[in-house]
């Protein structure tokens, strides 16, 4: 494999979906290769860094007349370092807020939506195993952001980290 | 996703948990994505009650982007002048370096607009592939299904995406917010 069909694959490496021979030759390609480790490695760091902003657990829905009742079921995942809303935190199940919706379009009475809701349940990536690279860079980035700035929020140190590989990885030629 | 009760017709409701998602993903805030679920609410009678969209959910989660990162520049432009009416160094650019919750807030924050602001850059198609495949978990093929458009293209969009959204973090001034 060379560097352009590494490229061709990195949709799939980023997302999860590339399985079978493909997916051990770009395994190889980049190991072997300093520029498109990096490529792959801040890639998949940026896509951790946009699963940091993790939305609700759970909210659970229903029709009380023509408003809509939102429930915090598990509790808001408030953003990392971030704060929960403020009705949240006076009761989990009472202080759901009431939507008024003109009008009453066509909600069904009784309706009650509940879901494991938009999780940030992110698929593995290549190969569902860890990148070694991203092991001794991303991660090792990760623990010297850390170092420096403990109380800094995971996203913080992320996105640090992030722009250290970045920085890392300019200049470099690919083979 | 379950659902019990009368659901005879797919209407709002059955996507509604994910217009909350999507707007939450953006602001970061409970009210402010429930004041975004209404407004997509009201606009999906206006225009899809007599008419409802070929993809119904790939219609949704682009309106609500855009409507969520509308309501981000707004607070955005509101902060800014609160800002610039605040003497003394109240209005640089917040650091990481923090000591206290607050400034850790304010560093999050900060970090979220940075995002947010990456989404904004992207075009609707790349925004909704991001999202749709960070978030929501969809397939390529899932994807140029509801997008009625070809596997390849979905890729392409989600690479390109990809690499703005991790360009406007490590260049473009990330620097300004790192210790
Ligand atoms: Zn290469």
């Amino acid at each position: 494999m060379n560097c352009d069909e590494f490229r061709l694959l990195l949709a799939e490496a980023w997302g999860g979906e590339l399985a079978g021979p493909a997916r051990a030759e770009f395994e190889a390609h980049r190991q072997a290769c300093t520029a498109c480790g990096r490529e792959y490695d801040s890639g998949r760091a940026t896509l951790d860094v946009l699963r940091e902003l993790s939305g609700p657990r759970a909210v659970r829905l229903r029709r009380e007349g023509a408003r809509l009742v939102f429930e915090d079921v598990a509790g808001v995942a408030a953003p990392v370092g971030g704060r929960r809303p403020r009705w949240a935190s006076v009761s989990r199940y009472a202080a759901g807020l009431l939507l008024a919706f003109v009008g009453g379009y066509g909600l069904h009475a009784g309706l009650m939506l509940s879901s494991a809701g938009p999780v940030s349940s992110a698929p593995a990536e290549v190969g569902a195993a860890p990148s070694p690279r991203l092991d001794a860079t991303f991660e090792a980035a990760l623990a010297r952001a850390h170092y420096r700035n403990p109380t800094a929020s995971g996203l913080a140190k992320c996105v640090t980290a992030l722009a250290a590989v970045g920085r890392a990885g300019s200049g470099v030629a690919p083979q | 996703m379950t659902f019990s009760g009368a659901t005879s017709s797919p209407g709002f409701e059955a996507y509604i948990h994910d217009v909350y998602g999507w707007a939450y993903r953006v602001l970061g805030h409970h009210h402010d994505a429930l004041d975004v679920v209404q407004d997509v609410f009201l606009k999906w009678n206006r225009q899809c009650a007599a008419d409802l969209p070929e993809q119904p959910r790939g219609w949704l989660r682009r309106v609500t982007l855009n409507r969520a990162l509308d309501v981000r520049r707004a607070q955005q432009v509101r902060t800014a002048a609160q800002r610039a009416q605040v003497p003394t160094d109240a209005g640089r650019e917040p650091r990481l370096a923090m000591t206290n919750p607050a400034e850790a807030e304010e560093s999050q924050r900060a970090l979220r607009d940075r995002l947010t602001g990456a989404l904004a850059e992207l075009s609707d198609m790349q925004r909704s592939v991001l999202v749709a495949k960070v978030y929501d978990n969809l397939t390529f093929a899932e994807l140029a299904e509801e997008m009625g458009v070809a596997v390849s293209t979905v890729k392409t969009h989600y690479v390109r995406a990809v690499q703005a959204v991790r360009d406007r973090l490590t260049t473009g001034g990330v620097d300004e917010v790192l210790p």
